[in-house]
């Protein structure tokens, strides 16, 4: 998979997640919107850290490299989740980045500490294929469109 | 013939009470006896008394004697007047040894930095002087041979009939024990919330690695059964594909989870256990299914001692360790691995080293966490350094990682008993 955003007006995804797996069920799903996006998928916490530390450095929002959304896994290797959201969101230039938190992890710790840190929504893969593929569509609805709005705002 | 004596003699009355009587001779000019004068005393009274005190003082010595606590006597001095049998023993003295002696001097002159306790300074002498109760829960004492002992300790003055104070009476009761089960228990305690919070952490990422792959198998399933119906084959075999790696993989995990359940839960076999042998036996067992081996230099140190330990458990542990080994080697031109044995001071540090990856400083801990894997490209369920540290646990030793980090090798090192 890709390691840099390329595309100028796409609809820009970072997906951190790693399990090759479930980065493809993501993906295809995604695919299914209509509105044009570029996806990036990062397997580990480590990597994910510096790409966003790299960002940051750029110092501006306008970056092309910045991500519209973030889809982020709790258990990751080296870096865990919560320590990645926690960077985001206490980062100037990446806090208004939507975080998605995506996992399988329905344990009531993990989904206060995810909201303390600001999460924007915490969503629980769950083992059935259609609230997967709804999950994601309604993640694709609400923040994609709206962005549709800006990158092709109508007359 | 003169005498003195006391004897019981009936009454007219019939009753019987004591006498005392004496008489001496009566001579005449030459000293011939002519007769006896004398008295006699009706002493009944006093020798009731006398009886009914005795009786008394025999009890209360019994009452001192059996007392389990410590109880002594103390003069204004502050003189030790009498010391029971119980107290004599918890201070290391013979009872005789401590009557008359100042006790204060002799048994609470010492702070535990042995600095001089002097009485105007100490609370207890000065309750003591004051004709006050002094109680304290934890006042340290001294023995005999010099050590000390936490004491329960008791001093209530002794009052007469005019209500002046003219001494008092010390209980003490030796705390030591007390203290002993008490700490047993915070350490009991400490125990058991560490291995409760090692369980809910073992749970929660069992419970996460089974569920991945469920969701895998079914996120697929649905897009198979959406190429069946829509005839758009293409992917479907891929896919299918997917769902059975996923399934092998939970398969994987749930034998490697009983594994590591199994450690510990079936009686260990103590013996003296060669480990130049198991080590060389385990790198056979390894080469048997690794084609990589034969391209490795590995050393095994012939100082590998001879150790109490379960053969089988420790043979596991050098696979373990071996096959980690092999697997972060890396690609490199000489890829080595030493098994040797080192002096740590007091300890003796077996480990396994080899010249691949390394670990990364901040992860030399998590590593040892079960199904942790910090390296996407390397096969593995990540359970075979949990399986070494729960091992090396068992044999109450200690397993760590030396590495500095990317490239510059790893070393596992551990310790038995």
């Amino acid at each position: 998979m890709q390691e840099k955003f390329s595309q100028e007006k796409a609809f820009r995804v970072l997906v951190i997640e790693d399990d090759p797996d479930h980065a493809e069920l993501i993906r295809r799903s995604l695919s299914e919107h209509p509105t044009p996006h570029e996806i990036i998928n990062l397997e580990d916490g480590e990597v994910a850290m510096n790409f966003l530390a790299a960002i940051s450095l750029e110092g501006a929002t306008s970056s092309s490299q910045r991500p519209h959304i973030i889809l982020l896994d709790l258990r990751l290797p080296k870096i865990s989740g919560h320590t990645i959201l926690k960077k985001v969101k206490t980062t100037p230039i990446l806090q208004s980045i939507p975080v998605i938190i995506l996992t399988t992890s329905n344990a009531p710790q993990d989904v206060s500490e995810a909201y303390m840190n600001h999460a924007n929504s915490y969503l629980i893969k769950p083992q059935d294929f259609q609230d997967f593929v709804g999950l994601v569509e309604v993640i694709g609805t609400s923040w994609l469109d709206w962005n549709t709005k800006e990158l092709h705002p109508t007359p | 013939m003169p005498f003195d004596i006391e004897c019981r003699l009936q009454t007219k009355a019939g009753e019987y009470r004591w006498f005392h009587a004496m008489a001496t001779n009566v001579r005449d000019e030459d000293g011939q006896p002519v007769r006896m004068a004398g008295s006699i005393r009706d002493i009944t009274v006093r020798k009731e008394t006398e009886d009914a005190l005795f009786g008394l003082n025999r009890r209360n010595s019994l009452i001192l004697l059996s007392a389990g606590e410590g109880i002594y006597g103390l003069d204004l001095q502050g003189r030790n007047t009498f010391t029971n049998p119980a107290a004599a023993s918890m201070l290391g003295y013979e009872p005789d040894d401590l009557v008359g002696g100042l006790m204060h001097e002799i048994i609470h002159n010492r702070q535990h930095d042995d600095t001089s306790d002097f009485r105007k300074d100490c609370p207890l002498f000065v309750a003591f002087q004051n004709g006050e109760i002094y109680h304290n829960e934890e006042e340290r004492l001294w023995r005999k041979d010099g050590t000390n002992f936490l004491a329960d300790y008791t001093s209530s003055p002794i009052r007469d009939e005019q209500n002046e104070f003219f001494g008092a009476v010390v209980l003490i009761k030796d705390m030591t024990l007390r203290h002993t089960a008490e700490a047993e228990r915070q350490h009991f305690i400490a125990e058991l919330e560490h291995k409760n919070t090692e369980l809910e952490q073992f749970t929660y990422t069992v419970s996460h690695d089974l569920k991945s792959p469920l969701v895998t198998i079914r996120g697929f399933l649905g897009y198979v059964r959406k190429a069946i119906r829509t005839g758009k084959r293409d992917q479907a075999e891929a896919d299918l594909q997917r769902i059975d790696s996923a399934a092998t993989k939970m398969q994987g995990l749930l034998s490697n989870l009983l594994e590591l359940s199994r450690v510990g839960y079936t009686r260990e076999v103590i013996d003296d256990v060669n480990l130049h042998e198991v080590a060389h036996e385990a790198l056979e067992l390894i080469s048997s299914h690794r084609s990589r081996v034969s391209n490795v230099d590995v050393h095994i140190s012939s100082f590998l001692p001879i150790v109490r330990g379960d053969r089988v458990r420790l043979l596991e542990l050098f696979q373990n360790l071996l096959e980690n080994a092999f697997k972060f080697l890396g690609s490199q031109a000489v890829p080595t691995i030493e098994i040797d044995i080192r002096q740590d001071g007091n300890d003796r540090v077996i480990f396994v080293r080899d010249n691949g990856m390394g670990i990364d400083p901040a992860y030399q801990e998590k590593v040892f966490d079960v199904f942790e894997r910090l390296d996407h490209g390397v096969q593995g369920t990540g359970v075979g350094l949990a399986l070494a540290k729960r091992i090396v646990l068992l044999h109450h030793g200690r397993i760590w990682i030396e590495s500095v980090g990317q490239g510059t090798g790893t070393t596992v090192c551990w310790t038995l008993n």
